[in-house]
């Protein structure tokens, strides 16, 4: 029973053109996101996940990166090869993104309300006064108190929390298909945190978005996640949904953050880490990227670079100890 | 790539060592700078114009006041590159001749004023107190003047003349330095490094030269240079006012005043001399903002 | 909000205060005898001291003080030595003049530097960026009394569109406000410029980005809104500077405003009339800096609300 792939990226490879090198940012990627699922996308700092997304919004302008190939289909779709008109037309109305940091997304210098208003005209043709009133909405239902009276307010009067939930509404008020949310609680409190990842999924549903969800956090991928797929070094070392990575987590890399993160209860010397630093991009190692850093590495690693292989129902990982069990040599 | 095979033996987790060329700051900034070509060749301009400076006098077809009465107010000609004033005098060897004037005494007012704000930016950044409020009073009241009113202000006390303009202009830059060199001294001696050498017992002066003027060294640089431009345009509107420079003297701004009165005949007068003026204080403006550039430590690209 | 700029207002009165008393000395230190010089070069030592005593100028310094003091705040400027009249009469008939010279340099100074710069800062580091800063840069590089020249060759006496002195009827404004126009155009047009790229730096510019709006729309209404406070503040000091610092464009074009009654009043040691023109000058460029920071506040919602 297959459901459909609202978002397909298709090896995907963003490249920054600086003055000495090509980086690699993104260097092969193929990702599906399920309608009406949240799809992970995990990895470090500098594993391309941002820029991955940056890319499927085609916001990359300002930078000197490009997307050198690959293919983005929205619900069937090509949404890279069209027109700038095109793909601005999509951002914020069929496809939108919510960022990181909530302190500084919001424009200072403009009520809470205009910010608002200026998405649905953007992407709407209804009058003022129904703008006005689906902002307050969309605001009420993001659970923030006094809707009326935060229409009115600057950024700068409200909380983490409260930007981050303006945010939430900015993005989904034109009821996208695709959400894609790059770490969306890594700069809030824990508790908002919960709060935020709650209304996300209410929201989702009440929307019927699909998200991509970025993060770094395992934690919060086994909450709110129904597939994860584990970026290093721009590309994908392990896919599947989320019961297969936690329950049969099979590429070393995974196993490694996944034993890092110290559990309660648990009394341990030293904490296990993942030996090594990320390689320098401009400076990548040749065969299997995570192989310098990998304990269960061997000659073949640092020579070829391995390709996907099927650990289960939808489970791949991009190992050379899998191929073996795949039945290739 | 063959220092990594050495150092990795299969299934040895490691780091990978790379090793990356550590660039000191000053070939940072020197590539940097070159990478800039219109700065480089305002600076080649500029080298230029100090070389014609001291060759001048031994280079010009003609001499500062030789005058012609034959030949006067003609255009350009094969003789006369620019052509000849009301005594007959070439244009072309007195605009070359007043080169080493307008950049002396730019360069002089500057340094001046460069020495002194910076002086006196360090010791109120660093010790605050009286000293600080004194200090940034008489800054506060120097820069309630336009610049041009406090130099003619200046030139009216200490009569007219390039000696005094170029007292006038270091008065005027100096509250400029101060202030820019005094925001980096408190800057600088809040920061770490600074705090636990103090911690540590090393004396004001040895901070004050070895942490805190280095740090304040490219803000300087910089804002001499554009400074240097500054009060090219100034000297030069003074002497055009009848407040500096003094005739006969080739100053580019009393050349241009000289002109005046035969704009209607003999327009080269003016434009020359207006030429001169404009490539060397533009020159000064391009070196300024690629040092600028090459100085600020978040621009890579 | 009122509370902030009534503190502001107030803030300028020790300011003036210090600026005057040193205008005062200040002047005196202006060698030559302005006696002798209304006396004229006939005239004996007798009749040098008569003269003195009749301009006030055999009191002591601090009586001279006191008088001026008393008389500025109740608005007299002093009489001018070398009218005879009193000074604010000259400076009230030239000041409607310099004001309205102002404006204009400053209205097209401000339009062409905005335009000049927010074109240059969007498109950083291609070919608008370079010769929009290129031109500015040029710009901030001419001696504003050569453009003058140019300007009346070219527009007066080439072409006799426009007249070249004076200040008869608007079309002679025209000129000298062009000349003046030039430099603050240059100055607000490099400053934008930066502003813009640093603003098109900040995080709530992807964001409007990733809203789907025109680039022309996050540029202008994100943007440019965003640097509207600094902008603001360099116009203001512009404005400041042109009120008095336009001497040399006023000699170069015959205009009869106050930069070149300085002149006149310089070169005759006419105490008072000197001493009252910097004193204006001053006093205007501290209460535009006052209005600036005002208006800054006005601007910026963070101030406003607080």
């Amino acid at each position: 029973m297959e459901k459909k792939k609202i978002l397909e990226i298709k090896n995907l490879h963003t490249y920054f053109y600086t003055d000495d090198a090509v980086i690699k940012s993104v260097d092969g990627v193929d990702i599906e996101l399920e309608e009406g699922s949240t799809l992970g996308l995990v990895g470090e700092s500098g594993s391309g996940k941002s820029v991955t997304a940056l890319s499927v919004m085609s916001l990359l302008m300002g930078t000197t990166g490009k997307v050198a190939e690959g293919e983005i289909l929205l619900n069937g779709d090509d949404i890279l090869n069209i027109s700038e008109e095109e793909k601005r037309a999509l951002r914020g109305g069929r496809i939108s993104m919510i960022f990181q940091e909530p302190m500084t997304s919001l424009n200072p210098v403009m009520t809470i309300g205009d910010q608002l208003l200026e998405c649905i005209k953007q992407h709407e043709d209804i009058s003022k006064g129904e703008a006005y009133a689906k902002a307050q909405k969309m605001l009420e239902l993001t659970g923030v108190p006094r809707v009326e009276k935060m229409m009115k307010e600057y950024p700068f009067q409200l909380s983490g929390g409260q930007r981050q939930r303006v945010m939430i509404a900015m993005a989904l008020i034109c009821e996208p298909v695709v959400l894609i949310a790059d770490e969306p609680t890594t700069a809030l409190d824990v508790t908002i945190q919960a709060q935020i990842l709650d209304l996300m999924n209410t929201l989702k549903g009440k929307i019927g978005t699909s998200i991509l969800f970025i993060t770094h956090d395992l934690g919060v991928v086994a909450e709110v996640c129904d597939y994860v797929a584990v970026m290093y070094c721009g590309r994908i070392v392990e896919k599947g949904d989320v019961y297969s990575i936690f329950g049969n987590t099979s590429h070393p890399y995974t196993k490694g953050l996944l034993a890092s993160i110290p559990k309660l209860g648990q009394q341990v010397d030293r904490l296990t880490v993942i030996p090594g630093n990320v390689p320098n991009p401009r400076y990548m190692p040749e065969g299997c990227k995570f192989a310098p850093r990998c304990t269960e590495a061997f000659e073949r690693c640092f020579k070829e670079e391995p390709g996907f292989y099927t650990i289960g129902e939808g489970h791949v990982s991009r190992c050379w100890l899998h191929a073996e069990k795949a039945g290739e040599v | 790539m063959g220092t990594q095979e050495n150092m990795l033996q299969p299934g040895t987790p490691g780091i990978a060592i790379i090793q990356e060329e550590i660039k000191s700051p000053t070939k940072v900034m020197l590539r940097k700078f070159l990478k800039q070509k219109n700065s480089v060749i305002a600076l080649a301009f500029i080298c230029f114009l100090v070389i014609i400076s001291f060759i001048g006098p031994a280079v010009v077809p003609f001499g500062v006041n030789q005058y012609d009465y034959s030949a006067i107010l003609q255009g350009p000609s094969s003789t006369h590159w620019f052509g000849t004033d009301e005594f007959g005098r070439d244009l072309f060897s007195r605009i070359v001749l007043g080169t080493p004037i307008s950049l002396a005494v730019g360069i002089s007012a500057v340094t001046i004023g460069a020495v002194t704000g910076t002086v006196l930016g360090l010791l109120s950044g660093y010790y605050r107190g009286w000293l600080d409020s004194v200090v940034m009073r008489i800054c506060d009241t120097l820069f309630a003047f336009p610049g041009i009113i406090l130099a003619i202000a200046i030139v009216a006390i200490l009569g007219s003349g390039l000696y005094n303009v170029v007292i006038a202009v270091a008065v005027f830059s100096t509250p400029t330095f101060a202030r820019i060199v005094r925001s980096r001294t408190m800057a600088i001696k809040e920061s770490v490094f600074v705090q636990a050498a103090i911690n540590l017992g090393a004396s004001d002066s040895r901070i004050l030269f070895k942490h805190i003027l280095p740090g304040a060294i490219p803000d300087i640089i910089v804002q001499y240079t554009m400074s240097i431009g500054t009060s090219i345009l100034t000297a030069s509107s003074l002497s055009f006012l009848g407040m500096g420079a003094q005739p006969p003297t080739p100053e580019w701004g009393l050349l241009l005043s000289n002109g005046r009165q035969y704009m209607t005949t003999s327009a080269i007068m003016t434009i020359f001399p207006g030429l001169a003026i404009f490539f060397t204080v533009l020159s000064f403006n391009t070196l300024g903002d690629g040092l600028r550039d090459a100085l600020d430590p978040k621009l890579t690209e | 909000m009122l509370k902030y700029a009534f503190r502001r207002l107030l803030g300028m009165i020790p300011t003036l205060f210090i600026v005057t008393t040193c205008v005062f000395f200040f002047v005196r230190l202006i060698p030559g005898d302005p006696a002798r010089l209304v006396a004229g070069e006939q005239a004996t030592e007798a009749d040098v001291l008569a003269v003195r005593t009749q301009l006030g100028l055999d009191k002591p310094i601090s009586t001279q003080y006191l008088n001026y003091v008393t008389g500025v705040v109740q608005g007299d400027l002093g009489k001018s030595l070398r009218t005879k009249r009193p000074v604010s009469e000259e400076v009230g008939y030239r000041y409607g003049n310099t004001l309205k010279l102002t404006f204009l340099s400053l209205a097209w100074g401000t339009i062409a530097g905005v335009l000049l710069g927010v074109w240059s800062g969007r498109n950083r580091s291609k070919w608008q960026d370079y010769t929009g800063m290129a031109v500015a840069v040029s710009g901030i590089s001419l001696p504003s009394f050569w453009v003058g020249f140019l300007l009346i060759m070219f527009f007066g006496v080439e072409l006799r569109w426009l007249p070249t002195t004076g200040a008869s009827d608007f079309s002679s404004y025209i000129l000298p406000a062009i000349t003046l126009g030039t430099s603050i155009a240059a100055i607000i047009a490099r400053f934008t410029r930066s502003s813009i790229v640093e603003t098109l730096k900040e995080d709530y510019i992807r964001t409007a980005r990733a809203k789907g709006l025109k680039e022309s729309v996050v540029v202008w209404k994100h943007a440019f809104r965003n640097s509207l406070l600094s902008v603001v503040t360099v116009v203001g000091l512009q404005f400041g500077f042109l009120l008095g610092g336009a001497v040399v464009v006023e000699a170069v074009f015959a205009f009869p405003g106050l930069g070149s009654l300085l002149i006149q009043s310089v070169n005759f040691r006419d105490y008072p009339a000197i001493q009252s023109l910097i004193l204006i000058f001053s006093a205007q460029f501290i209460i535009i800096n006052t209005l600036v920071d005002i208006l800054y506040a006005i601007l910026n919602p963070e101030i406003k609300l607080s």
